[in-house]
């Protein structure tokens, strides 16, 4: 919600505390503030204000007056209060006449008719205020209208009356076949499932969400209906999801509005046409009201312990009472007290502390002491350590998962993580997501192996770059192999590179044994166990394979934790690796060649020399009787921010050739 | 001839990694760790934890639904845990949970349609919000350092009353200002709160005579600000390149 300071200053009598203050204020005891900017307002300075209302204020919050009454409460200022507009109301001027088919779908309607008004600029003060939180000024009519929204919350509409057919305003289900053009020019095709606003023969308006075209106010627009009106959440959500259409009035109604806000609204939008609309001819006529089933006042009772009892502070009478006066003072509620015992009546608007939705849902004690905790301030809450308790049963399943991860890593085996919505499913047959974000992934994975092999051979093409003799891998996770809401199993799944010098299927057994022996886990279900020339995977249901075993007592000390990690971004450009091998003295070791080749590699900085790996050594007697080692290298070379070219790895590798060769008793090969 | 092979360990995920840390401390103070599907109904991950049906609160976690399957979700949060246990085992609680969740969000790098949440509950006949910052400070003690505070600040949950956001001091500068915690000196680390009356019902356990707290945290997050890493996709790339760093 976009809020601005000269707005909310607006509301006040005396001066508000600066508008960091009050962002402070309202972060660490009310909602989140998303930014702070200073803005120009058509010439004015003003701040603006990013506030966060989350969906329990958005019945309240959604406009200057809700955010000026928290202000109000937090710094204990008072909010100046427009008195009632003092007109008569004229007998010259029909009331509207207004048929509410479902008080269901419309729990409140309020219509009133004002006649020679006059269409025309708004004022610089209106234009600038709108201007802070991003509208534009059409004319002072709409311009009203807007304001009063952002204002109060409530949302209103204003009809030219001249444009009527008829002298009824229906509020009632649109019928199949209805179409209505909205005030920006579309058409909308209407059914019995989308409420509507109509005269005797058009739709003017879809209830709470856009103005029709028919009888919408113009320049030349003289006389005007004025809606203030509430509308049921639930609906007006489906039919603007339906619609595609979502405006600032259908983003309040959805969210929920008391109907007696309904009545602020009305107020303060003839107040304003009057005052910037009115001619010396304006006539205001009687509201018409149909509200035929007003709810009674919340009442929430807490008692004086109950405080201690959910925040775990004490507050005296006189920190409660003080609280309590806040609120009564800025913010409509009231309260009582009966000995330690206070109840709270609650302001209507404040549907977050009303119950609505069945026993507990709302309009409990909590909701009041959370009200009592903010404001008097969290920070005040002790840090108080939690009464120790003995530990808790194991988990088998976790005791056993994080074993098997303890296994395969000490074997070589990295752990990866992959998506569980993917692409291959059946139809019918694989659990689909109603409603995917792409169609080439609406399917629940029913098995980890296709994925994990995918995995391994793209791992394979980066071998040199990761310096691992076999490239291993494997996962732990969720797949939903039947069709069954209940089918969900923990499955694990290994998978490594087929290597000439190794039988694949023989090592996947030699590790599945060692899985046995170290695990305990004496009958391993496996479910795929494959081999092809590339790779080889197993997959086992892991949930099936311990289910016959005992719970153990106390869970392993896994040991591979964290040592701390310095972690660096992968280069996204192609490496190149380039072999070496060198014959020197048998007294050299591995190391100290490879100290050479390093400094040979600084010829060019940063350095890219990335990975190495010692792929060869032997030891050769010479015709002249002298012995010497070979050490053979893999080099590998990468930028993080280019390709490299064939020519820049052959300069670095110049240099270190140049700088082995220059070695007492080295030849490169 | 080619050199002996000598034998290399794999790499942990670094998820799993920072999980089996947090959850070894919750374990420490007796917390009992469950588990609950990531394919679930509405009534668990939505209707028992006080989400009426059709309100935009349900808006505020964009949910998978399955197709064919009426009422049934992939869970958006591992929150539905909660009421699945209350039936199963009443009251007291003292639980730690960890698990893949699900939102129907736009994929970048610092959104992801899968993601890790961690949550605890505890439920017995006297624990308040002074006992859930205590504990909560000490569990981000043990994780990031001694020095770490902790402050709580209003927030909304439908299945807690009072809610909070938690934040902790920057433990990348100490609470001094940098680029990870935007120059506050704080990072907002989950949501929290007292469970709500309604939650506890919907777990056959009585409001009058229990209560407790909860407090869920985004893992990825906090596995992407510990390592500084920059693309929450790399978690799921199945990339060694990124794994094996770890």
């Amino acid at each position: 919600m976009k809020i601005s300071y000269n707005w909310l200053q607006d509301n006040f009598g005396k001066k508000l505390p600066s508008p960091e203050e009050i962002k402070e204020k309202v972060i660490m005891h009310a909602f989140e503030v998303e930014s702070l900017d200073e803005v120009d307002a058509l010439g004015e300075k003003d701040y603006l204000f990013d506030i966060k209302i989350l969906p329990n204020r958005a019945h309240d919050c959604n406009g200057h007056l809700g955010i000026a009454k928290e202000i109000a409460v937090l710094f204990d200022l008072p909010i100046k209060h427009h008195g009632p507009a003092d007109f008569p109301i004229s007998s010259n001027v029909p009331a509207v006449k207004v048929v509410v088919e479902d008080s269901e779908l419309c729990p409140r309607y309020m219509g009133r008719i004002i006649k020679n008004i006059k269409v025309g600029e708004s004022p610089a003060w209106l234009k600038s205020r709108l201007s802070a939180i991003g509208q534009r000024s059409i004319n002072n009519i709409v311009d009203i209208a807007n304001y009063v929204m952002f204002q109060t919350s409530q949302p209103l509409h204003i009809f030219d009356a001249d444009k009527i057919s008829g002298n009824t305003i229906n509020i009632r289900p649109a019928k199949d076949g209805e179409k209505m053009t909205t005030l920006d020019g579309k058409l909308v095709n209407l059914d019995p499932l989308i409420l509507i606003i109509s005269d005797d023969v058009d739709a003017l308006a879809i209830a709470g969400i856009k103005g029709g075209m028919k009888a919408a106010t113009t320049a030349e627009t003289k006389n005007i209906i004025l809606e203030s009106a509430n509308f049921t959440a639930a609906p007006i959500r489906r039919t603007s999801q339906k619609i595609g259409i979502r405006t600032d009035a259908s983003f309040r109604f959805e969210h929920e509005l008391a109907p007696e806000l309904a009545e602020a609204g009305m107020a303060e939008l003839t107040r304003l046409v009057m005052e910037l609309a009115g001619t010396d001819d304006i006539e205001v006529g009687a509201i018409v009201d149909i509200f035929p089933s007003p709810r009674g006042i919340q009442q929430i009772s807490f008692d004086k312990i109950d405080i201690p009892n959910i925040l775990g502070i004490s507050m005296d009478e006189q920190t409660i009472e003080s609280l309590l006066a806040r609120f009564k003072a800025h913010a409509n509620f009231d309260w009582e007290k009966d000995g330690d015992k206070y109840t709270v009546m609650v302001p209507n608007e404040r549907l977050d502390l009303i119950n609505l939705h069945g026993q507990y849902s709302g309009g409990v004690k909590e909701d009041i002491i959370e009200e009592l905790g903010r404001v008097n301030g969290y920070e005040n809450i002790p840090f108080v350590p939690l009464s120790v308790v003995s530990q808790g049963p194991v988990n088998k399943l976790r005791y056993y998962t994080e074993l098997i991860r303890d296994v395969l890593v000490a074997e070589g085996f990295s752990e990866v993580y992959n998506y569980s919505i993917v692409g291959p499913g059946i139809a019918g047959q694989t659990i689909e997501l109603r409603n995917p974000l792409a169609d080439d992934k609406k399917y629940l994975r029913t098995n980890l192996h296709e994925e994990l092999g995918k995995k391994l051979l793209f791992n394979i093409h980066n071998k040199d770059l990761l310096g691992v003799d076999q490239v291993r891998i494997f996962e732990v996770g969720r797949v939903f192999p039947s069709y069954d809401v209940d089918g969900e199993r923990v499955h694990c799944a290994i998978a490594i590179e087929s290597l000439k010098k190794q039988d694949v299927i023989a090592e996947l057994e030699r590790i599945v044994s060692i899985l046995k022996e170290k695990t305990e886990i004496a009958d391993i279900k496996i479910i795929e166990n494959k081999a092809t020339k590339d790779s080889g995977v197993i997959e086992f249901d892991l949930e099936v394979s311990i289910d016959k075993l005992p719970t153990p007592e106390k869970y392993q000390d896994n040991s591979y934790v964290s040592v701390d990690t310095f972690y660096q971004s992968i280069s996204l450009f192609p490496f190149v690796a380039r072999d070496i091998a060198v014959f020197v003295p048998v007294e050299i070791s591995a190391d100290d060649v490879f100290a050479i080749i390093a400094q040979g590699s600084l010829v060019q900085l940063p350095n890219l020399l990335i990975n190495h790996k010692l792929f060869d050594v032997f030891t050769k007697t010479f015709p002249d009787g002298s012995k010497k080692t070979s050490y053979a290298f893999r080099l590998v070379f990468q930028a993080k921010n280019r390709t490299l070219t064939g020519e820049e790895v052959g300069v670095i590798m110049d240099k270190i050739t140049a700088l082995l060769n220059s070695t007492e008793g080295f030849q490169v090969r | 001839m080619p050199i002996e092979e000598s034998k290399q360990n794999g790499h942990l995920h670094p998820i799993t990694i920072l999980s089996r840390q947090m959850i070894k401390i919750f374990l420490d103070l007796g917390f009992t760790f469950v588990e609950a599907p990531e394919l679930e109904s509405e009534k668990y991950n939505f209707d028992t934890l006080n989400f009426p049906k059709d309100h935009p609160a349900r808006d505020m976690q964009d949910t998978f639904w399955i197709k064919d399957k009426p009422g049934y979700v992939l869970r958006t949060h591992v929150s539905n845990t909660q009421v699945r246990h209350l039936e199963k085992f009443g009251a007291p609680a003292r639980i730690v949970y960890f698990g893949r969740v699900f939102r129907s969000e736009a994929t970048d790098a610092t959104h992801e349609a899968q993601f890790y949440q961690l949550e605890c509950l505890v439920i017995d006949k006297t624990s308040t919000v002074a006992n859930m910052k205590g504990m909560l400070e000490a569990v981000f003690q043990r994780l990031t350092g001694k020095d770490t505070k902790l402050r709580i600040r209003p927030s909304f949950f439908p299945f807690v009353e009072p809610g909070f956001e938690i934040d902790l001091t920057c433990f990348k500068c100490n609470g001094t200002g940098c680029t990870t915690c935007k120059r506050t000196g704080w990072i907002e680390m989950g949501g929290a709160g007292m469970v709500h009356p309604a939650v506890l019902h919907a777990g056959g356990v009585d409001p009058r005579e229990y209560k407790g707290f909860a407090f869920g945290l985004g893992f990825d997050r906090m596995v992407m600000i510990k390592y500084g890493i920059e693309d929450i996709r790399h978690l799921y790339s199945g990339d060694l390149r990124f794994v094996n760093q770890f």
